[in-house]
């Protein structure tokens, strides 16, 4: 995987569009969940990727490890993330679901369910720290293993399994609170 | 520890493919001025290598026999005698005397004695 980002990178030094693209359909997936976990807001989070990427792009004479381009990418994704945050105060202080609902207004059928499934989600993410949010989206939703989640968070292996265990732990109790209050 | 992971499908960008497909054209889409620029870039030092690489090869070529005739020019001034031309040959002296020349230094009184007495 790496050898062959390496190569995609220097294709895409090059101006090469099919390998850009390739990188783009290898990583947005993990881009999307680094956003997510900051953002709390697919939209946001779809936004931050499309300028990540594209950053990326720009500068990628500056990747001096191509074969670890998805580490260099999830860092430009963090950072334009938690950019995005600081210029949305406004905007965060108003409810997640109001937001989010705003969205899904126009859903209907299993669409309407998923969407509401998501904002459940999403509300419930809130209490989790942004680790705790990284480490859940990366480990249960794209499926990286705790020594990939422990080498993008900086932090050892216990420790990023710790802050897995107290999100799923956290998640759990706030959806079943919500299910028991509504059964 | 809580080992089971939790079901975060609803939260999967590619669930709803048509969207995400979407989402990665829109990325390249916007991606495609750098990506001509960067092509276009490459294109002129492309065009420079392919002029390049035979230049070099000429170049290669002109100095390898540069050196040839120059090692061949230098062996051929080291085989032939100089013809040395000294002050004394120039003045027409005498043994002793060019000697005393050519050696650089003052003779000696035992020299001028020598010198005298071999004088015709």
């Amino acid at each position: 995987m790496r050898d062959a980002d390496a190569r995609l990178v220097e294709r895409a030094r090059a101006g090469e569009a099919s390998a850009f693209e390739e990188l783009v359909r290898r990583h947005l997936r993990a881009a999307y969940a680094v956003a997510l976990a900051v953002l709390r807001e697919p939209a946001d989070a779809e936004d931050v990727c499309q300028d990540a990427f594209l950053t990326a792009l720009e500068r990628l004479e500056e990747c001096r490890r191509p074969d670890r381009f998805a580490a260099w990418l999830l860092q430009i994704v963090r950072n334009r993330a938690l950019n995005l945050r600081r210029a949305q105060t406004v905007r965060w202080a108003l409810p997640l679901q109001d937001v989010v609902g705003v969205a899904g207004r126009h859903d209907t059928g299993h669409q309407a369910e998923r969407s509401e499934l998501r904002d459940r989600l999403l509300a419930a993410m809130e209490d989790l720290s942004e680790p705790q949010r990284e480490a859940l989206l990366l480990h249960d939703l794209e499926g990286w293993r705790h020594r990939e989640v422990a080498a993008h968070l900086g932090v050892p292996e216990s420790t990023a399994r710790a802050y897995l265990f107290q999100a799923r732990r956290r998640l759990r109790a706030r959806l079943g609170a919500e299910l028991m209050e509504e059964g | 520890m809580d080992e089971h992971p939790i079901d975060l499908s609803p939260l999967d960008p590619a669930a709803d493919p048509d969207r995400w497909e979407r989402l990665i054209e829109s990325i390249t889409k916007a991606a495609a001025p750098e990506l001509a620029r960067r092509a276009a870039t490459r294109s002129v030092i492309a065009v420079i290598g392919h002029w390049l690489r035979p230049a070099l090869a000429a170049g290669v070529v002109l100095a390898v026999a540069a050196g040839a005739t120059l090692s061949l020019v230098q062996r051929e001034a080291e085989v032939r005698p100089v013809p040395t031309t000294g002050l004394e040959e120039a003045l027409e002296l005498g043994e002793p005397v060019s000697l005393w020349l050519s050696e650089n230094r003052a003779p000696t009184k035992s020299d001028l004695l020598l010198a005298l007495e071999e004088a015709p």
